[in-house]
């Protein structure tokens, strides 16, 4: 069996891989669409109106909304059962925010704007640093780890 | 006008919020009368976005820049959206939803008041 496809993926019916109808995803699902909205929005009105002015963080913003929308349609398979593409955009999602919140910080010169993950997403209350962690343990309780062996 | 009724949406916002948010924090299945107020909240700012526009448009208020019609926007499509991924579910997890579409609106009405 794909240990990527298992049934049960978080939520209180899953019964054939259909997605179960209610869960913690519900939650991450509804703050990915935001946060799609918020910083797709955000990038298209900076670099419509003033991409000039700090085309990195403007750039990482635009980034940051793809991820989001990937990050939107992973936890709606991970629902469905397959965690595969949710684990993987997970951990770069958190990997992309740490990155970026340390070089906002170290190299502030390179952020003369502030992006969506600019230190760690503090215009955000914070929140693009806790929704991959957030997702992350929600895939880990959700998903169960293999069955230990009983040897008889 | 306008201000009264972006500082009434600040307001209902954080109230239906609150009532969606006791609804999850207790596990009671969303009511009935949570839709109906979320349909009254999201009436409040339709409304609140004509308004504007229509001041805009008739010259009667400077247009605030980009990012204030932004926010018009957003203010006036985010319950939608969020509503658009319940499907079905009446459990005490889509009451969790709304209350993060309700501190959304709140935070996007802030917006709209500061860059008015």
């Amino acid at each position: 069996m794909n240990p990527s496809r298992l049934p049960g993926a978080g939520g209180t019916a899953n019964v054939g891989g259909d997605a179960p109808r209610t869960g913690p995803h519900r939650v991450l699902i509804a703050v990915y669409a935001l946060f799609t909205v918020a910083a797709g929005a955000r990038s298209a009105v900076q670099l419509a109106t003033d991409a000039g002015v700090a085309p990195v963080a403007y750039g990482l913003s635009a980034v940051a909304a793809c991820t989001y929308a990937a990050g939107w349609y992973a936890i709606t398979r991970a629902a469905q059962g397959a965690t595969g593409l949710a684990r993987v955009l997970l951990w770069l999602e958190l990997g992309g925010v740490v990155v970026v919140g340390t070089l906002s910080l170290v190299k502030p010169a390179w952020f003369t704007e502030a992006s969506v993950w600019s230190q760690f997403g503090l215009g955000y209350g914070f929140v693009p640093v806790a929704l991959p962690v957030c997702g992350l343990l929600w895939l880990r309780s959700a998903v169960p780890g293999p069955t230990p062996r009983l040897d008889a | 006008m306008i201000e009264l009724l972006t500082t009434a949406l600040v307001g209902y916002s954080g109230l239906v919020g609150l009532v969606a948010a006791g609804c999850a924090l207790r596990r009671v299945d969303r009511p009935r009368f949570l839709d109906a107020m979320v349909l009254a909240l999201e009436g409040l700012a339709v409304v609140r976005a004509m308004l504007g526009v229509g001041a805009m448009a008739s010259g009667s208020h400077a247009v605030p820049g980009v990012t204030h019609l932004a926010y018009l926007v957003t203010a006036v499509a985010v319950l939608p959206l969020l509503l658009s991924t319940l499907d079905e579910d009446r459990s005490h997890w889509s009451a969790a939803v709304i209350a993060v579409g309700c501190l959304a609106v709140l935070v996007v009405a802030l917006r709209l008041q500061a860059t008015w």
